[in-house]
């Protein structure tokens, strides 16, 4: 195992496993936070580092459909988005995921307009999670890194074929510099074979690609998509381990759980956030509070039994994510809520927590004040969101 | 000259598993016809066809295809009464027909 580490921010990790995943197609156009990672592809195809046909579209519209072209094709493929970006491909996200298409992008977690904001949040990624795709959460750059690679093998696996989008939250992870462990290529080839395509658009077996279903048969084809995502939770965990045996890195699968076993109190997150709250953990911990974190790494497929069984000792929880759905709560809070709708003579609280939005900051007293708020017994109001630090008085 | 090749019988799916697992299938499979759709019917005037390929290429829905005697024939169970085939057709060999569908 090549035991060096490089210092490279979340987007040139991104940028190295695209690369180490050496995808035939990759068709982009830029905006930020992403943009660093297709600068970086770029001079590698300029430089003869990597071989790949490379196209520079005209939007993301077209980005999304020239890798979708291009899948069709037989062949593996790779984009990257953010914010006002993937909601442009919002028509071709569905159409992706429902051709089955495994294509792999990258999305830099930005806020949506308006009001303009080029800063961090995951209303971007959130807004989407009806159209079909595996949507995966990165905590740190060699997970961003780790999971490039493990969404090519997740996509691609026989049983899902489905399009997987990559989160990695913007300027905190994708700007942010680490030391980031980039394993060796005949490693990587060991674990990501070619991409052996299941259909293609081929003369000598002519396919009709994409056709039309009616009221007949439509409904077919969507319950076919909803089992290929419940596979994709196995499948994720399988390729987890696989990846963990060949390279020496695994997260245990769809969630990452940490002194949930005997908390009474426990934060669910998901992204770069984790790592902070995971400090807090520690320090609360040291002072003899029984808090944990349970982190989210997939929202699609949603892990609800695993969510179910890690949170099954705790009696106060809070959601904390860079989202809200306006008119009710925050998005993945309702998730979760619902999760544990079927745990048994037994409802825990569950709180929603909505912050960093565009970029705003989330400190550790801020989650220090999470935990205090899960321990009052101050019944919010149904579906009440609680507003994380958000820079004004806050005048209910 | 190329001739299409036959649109495959393909029995009504009764369970999940008669369908493919993706939208795509060999090509002559189509979940559904669209003649149901139609409102009008084009006839093509073989006395006047120059064989040019244009209605065979441009019919969205594939409807148009060349029979063994050299005929351009148009399926009644895929054609859905677009009318590009019409419009396309450079020496007028396709008209809509008298009859309605
Ligand atoms: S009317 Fe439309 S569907 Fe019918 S044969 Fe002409 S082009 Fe094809
Ligand atoms: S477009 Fe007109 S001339 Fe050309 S093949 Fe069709 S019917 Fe014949």
């Amino acid at each position: 195992m090549n035991k060096e580490k490089e210092f490279l921010s979340g987007n040139e990790a991104v940028a190295a496993a695209v690369a180490l995943a050496r995808p035939e197609v990759i068709a982009v156009y830029p905006i930020t936070p992403q943009t660093t990672i297709v600068e970086k592809l770029a001079e590698w195809v300029a430089n003869g580092k990597i071989q790949t046909q490379y196209l520079n579209m005209e939007s993301e519209h077209s980005a999304l459909s020239a890798v979708m072209g291009a899948s069709a094709m037989g062949v593996r493929t790779f984009t990257s988005t953010s914010s006002q970006g993937l909601l442009y491909m919002s028509e071709c996200l569905h159409y992706a995921a429902g051709g089955r298409f495994p294509i792999v992008m990258v999305n830099a977690n930005r806020a949506v307009a308006l009001p303009w904001s080029i800063f961090g949040d995951q209303r971007d990624s959130i807004s989407q999670l009806e159209s079909g795709w595996i949507q995966l959460y990165a905590e740190n750059a060699q997970e961003a890194l780790d999971l490039t690679l493990q969404s090519f093998a997740i996509a691609e696996h026989p049983e899902v074929m489905l399009p997987v989008m990559l989160n990695v939250d913007g300027f905190s992870l994708t700007h942010t510099y680490e030391p980031v462990h980039v394993p060796l290529a005949e490693k990587v080839n060991q674990f990501l074979p070619p991409y052996a395509p299941t259909f293609r658009m081929d003369l000598e077996h002519p396919l009709s690609l994409g056709f039309s279903a009616g009221p007949r048969d439509n409904t077919a084809f969507k319950i076919k998509q909803h089992r290929a995502q419940l596979n994709a939770e196995k499948v994720l965990e399988q390729v987890d381990r696989k990846y963990g045996e060949i390279i020496g890195r695994s997260y245990g699968g769809a969630v990452e759980s940490y002194y949930t076993e005997d908390a009474e109190r426990t934060i669910v997150t998901l992204g770069s956030i984790s790592g902070l709250v995971r400090d807090v953990v520690d320090t609360l911990r040291a002072a003899g509070e029984k808090v944990g974190l349970l982190r989210l790494r997939s929202l699609r497929p949603f892990p609800a039994a695993r969510i179910r069984e890690a949170l099954a000792a705790t009696s106060r929880i809070g959601v904390l994510e860079k989202n809200v759905s306006a008119g009710y709560e925050g998005t993945v809070a309702t998730h979760v809520r619902g999760a544990l709708q079927t745990l048994q003579g037994r409802q825990p609280q569950v709180r929603s927590f909505t912050g960093g939005l565009s970029g705003r900051d989330i400190s550790a007293k801020d989650i220090r004040e999470i935990y205090a708020d899960l321990q009052s017994d101050t019944q919010s109001t149904e579906n009440e969101v609680h507003w994380v630090d958000p820079g004004v008085i806050y005048e209910s | 000259m190329s001739v299409r090749p036959p649109v495959i019988p393909w029995a009504t799916p009764q369970a999940l598993s008669d369908y493919p697992e993706w939208p795509h299938a060999p090509s002559g499979i189509l979940v559904e016809g669209h003649a149901s759709w139609r409102q009008a019917l084009p006839q093509i005037d073989n006395s006047q066809c120059k064989k040019c390929l244009q209605c065979y290429l441009l019919c969205p829905d594939a409807a148009i295809s060349v029979s063994e005697d050299n005929k351009f024939v148009i399926d009644l169970e895929l054609c859905k009464g677009c009318g590009v085939c019409i419009r396309e057709c450079r020496f007028e060999a396709i008209r809509w027909s008298e009859e309605k569908k």
